[in-house]
């Protein structure tokens, strides 16, 4: 087997052992790499019942099979758990260099059991694998973390994907950073290495990584690095995904004020355009990646002179409009704080936007904020709050580093009708009445609210569907799209090269140059569904059902008041028909169960037998 | 009555045209395809060229984003769409999302 390394580390924490496993072909070719690793090793490793924090719960790391070779933009990795947000399948995939250097160090991934009584990192150096003393690292930022492990080693190549203060603080938002701007975000991963007192993981890899037809590889990967410098990807390379603000604005889909609009009246001044001209210092590529989209922004003037943070759409538009706030330079700021303790960006905005709502409508007193003034457009107080949620720190910052599902229940007081979430994870910067198709994606997604398991937005903004209405072809549309993404997200591949291949045999024919496994397009889509079904089954096995695929009530209750799409709400008829058509093109039963059919077809007999309908 | 059309770039178009908005005196209805050759008049060739598809017949849906009364216009056969007096008419990228 090529491509792959053939083995992983078994970590256990509590007894201090490290060991090696064998990865079988089987499990390579039914579930690819990635995510479908991560699925599968949840599934078989965390039974029903377990606390996300507890020793029980494992953290998982795996690469895909191009991670290491010349395949571009394959170097990344994600991070599973049972997640401390959602309680149910939980991961992030991360970019920058650590994926590449694990794989050539001579592992597929690093699956990681039990709980460190002191705090330590894992240093992985080519085929050795140490645990080490963090006990000085604890309480570091994730920035400081990197440069003390890499003076510690004595070796300034040593890549690092470290936690923060917000991990070691079991935050339900924290996530782990590698190469300072790149995070394994949502669905708290760091506060389940925090729990397990796990500061980092520390890797050395100078071996090559073995595939199946170097030739005929080399050749494929130049010919996809030419595409990915084209026209396809120049919306990522030269303005970055803040561009979208103000085709968002234009389109009554950019959420401002805690999702109560989908217009920002100040979008020009917090634009990508603007931005561009006004702070982005450097763009930065990820290792072996030709599209370099990492927009780095630095404040040269004012309060915040000197702060230097990565600022995508996502973060922007969260910490941005949503908050009311329209200075680039406190945005700017508040995603170098959540970065450097540790803190998803997205959540961090959703729940402090639904913080100052609470605010502005008199559910939150300046005693509960500790006397912040937490009303819309204030970006001081957004940055404030960033800090206090990431450490934990008051009455406020305690409250808000739960997430926004946690804290509106212990609010209580009508707060949960604005309380931006499905399943617990905090909605992305996606208009969720202006962009119905994207909406339904949201609520199906494995992993809750989220834009990147589907892709489904991309049909609302191309025009493709009436994108202020549903029906129950959406359906199909969202599986299809989750299918697809399932295996990017297996591979791992960036998603901004998703339109370089001309189709998915052109990434099936890849994936055999790598691993010398013979597959087809159909048969990498079919692996797809298989990874999806084997993420729901997870899901189902913690208690998901069909009353966990809405929305929140405001999609339902609250009609847009911008004039570009006043009127607008989703009305609960045509979103129960989408999610009908959506079990029906899965092959789920009506409450949103996979049926037992399904699940033998793609192979998943074990989870037949535990959840299927 | 409006005669004319509200024009509006983002991105790589208000580099191109240098600014961030125009209006297009039409009179009467003209094609999508008519009002890009006119623009492409005012402000060059590589106007054209970013918008429309080697075929000449839709737009680069890949790269660009064109809406019409913040409706966006489906790339097939988007050319022949009419444009009245009175509308507004966005030149964007499309919208980027999901490292």
């Amino acid at each position: 087997m090529r491509g792959y390394a053939g083995k992983y580390l078994r970590v256990g924490l509590s007894s201090k052992t490290v060991s090696e496993e064998r990865l079988e072909e089987g499990m390579a070719a039914d579930y690819i790499g990635g995510l479908g690793f991560g699925a599968r090793t949840l599934l078989d490793m965390v039974p029903k019942g377990v606390d996300p924090l507890s020793s029980e719960n494992v953290l998982a790391w795996w690469t895909g099979p191009f991670a290491g070779t010349i395949v571009p933009t394959g170097s990344k990795f994600g991070v599973f758990a049972l997640s401390p947000l959602t309680r149910i399948f939980g991961f992030g995939i991360c970019s920058g260099g650590f994926g590449n250097e694990l794989k050539s160090a001579g592992w597929d991934g690093a699956v990681i059991t039990g709980r460190s009584e002191k705090p330590v990192y894992l240093f992985i150096d080519d085929g050795s694998a140490v645990l080490m003393d963090a006990s000085g690292l604890w309480g570091k930022t994730t920035w400081d973390t990197e440069e003390l492990i890499r003076e510690e080693l004595g070796d300034g190549a040593v890549r690092v994907a470290a936690i923060g203060p917000a991990g070691e603080k079991l935050g339900n938002l924290a996530n782990i950073t590698t190469d300072r701007n790149r995070q394994v975000g949502r669905s708290g991963m760091g506060a389940v290495a925090g729990s397990k007192n796990l500061k980092a993981v520390a890797v050395r890899g100078t071996r090559d990584v073995e595939v199946a037809n170097l030739d005929e590889l080399t050749k494929m990967a130049l010919d996809l690095n030419e595409r990915c410098q084209g026209p396809k990807t120049e919306k990522y390379r030269v303005y970055g995904t803040p561009a979208n603000i103000l085709v968002h604005n234009r389109l009554g889909c950019l959420p401002s004020y805690n999702f109560q609009r989908g217009t920002f009246e100040k979008a020009e001044e917090v634009s990508g355009e603007r931005m561009l001209k006004t702070h982005v210092k450097k763009i930065l590529a990820c290792t072996g990646c030709p599209v370099a989209c990492d927009h780095v922004n630095e404040v040269k003037e004012g309060p915040y002179a000197g702060t230097v943070a990565s600022v995508d759409y996502e973060s922007l538009a969260q910490l941005g409009p949503l908050c009311g706030v329209s200075d680039l330079s406190a945005v700017t700021k508040a995603v170098e704080v959540c970065d450097k303790l540790g803190v998803d960006t997205i959540s961090a905005g959703v729940t402090i936007a639904w913080a100052m709502e609470c605010y502005e409508k008199g559910l939150l007193s300046k005693d509960d904020t500790d006397g912040l003034d937490l009303r819309f457009g204030n970006g001081d107080a957004v940055v404030e709050a960033a800090r206090r949620m990431s450490l934990k720190e008051g009455k406020l910052g305690s409250f808000l580093s739960e997430g926004v599902r946690k804290a509106s229940e212990k609010l209580g007081r009508g707060s949960a009708k604005f309380a931006i979430h499905c399943k617990g994870m905090e909605w992305a910067a996606y208009s969720m009445r202006s962009l119905q198709t994207s909406t339904v994606g949201f609520c199906t997604s494995i992993r809750g609210a989220d834009y990147l398991r589907s892709g489904s937005y991309q049909v609302d903004v191309a025009g493709k569907v009436d994108r202020l209405k549903l029906d129950g072809s959406r359906g199909k549309i969202v599986s299809d799209g989750e299918n697809q993404y399932s295996i990017i997200d297996s591979l791992i591949l960036c998603k901004f090269t998703r339109g370089v291949y001309s189709s998915m045999d052109e990434v099936a024919k890849l994936y055999t140059l790598a691993t010398g496994i013979e597959m087809t397009g159909p048969q990498l889509l079919k692996a797809g569904e298989r990874i999806y079904n084997a993420a729901k089954c997870f899901n189902v096995r913690f208690g998901m059902t069909r009353k966990d695929d809405y929305p929140p009530p405001r999609a339902f209750e609250e009609t847009m008041a911008d004039e570009v799409v006043k009127g607008t709400k989703i009305t609960r008829e045509e979103f129960d028909e989408a999610l009908d058509g959506y079990y029906e093109s899965r092959g789920w039963n009506k409450d949103g169960i996979p049926t037992k059919a399904k699940l033998i077809e793609l192979g998943l007999t074990k989870e037949a037998e535990e959840v299927g309908a | 009555m409006p005669e004319g059309v509200v024009v509006e770039f983002t991105g790589p178009f208000r580099e191109i045209t240098g600014r961030r908005s125009t209006s297009v005196d039409i009179g009467s209805a003209i094609t999508l395809g008519v009002l890009i050759s006119r623009l492409s008049a005012l402000y060059g060739e590589e106007f054209w060229r970013r918008i429309v598809d080697d075929e000449g017949t839709g737009y680069r849906a890949d790269s660009t984003m064109i809406a019409v009364n913040q409706r966006v216009v489906n790339p097939s056969g988007a050319l022949s769409q009419p444009v009245k007096p009175g509308d507004r008419v966005v030149f964007a990228l499309s919208v980027a999302g999901g490292g």
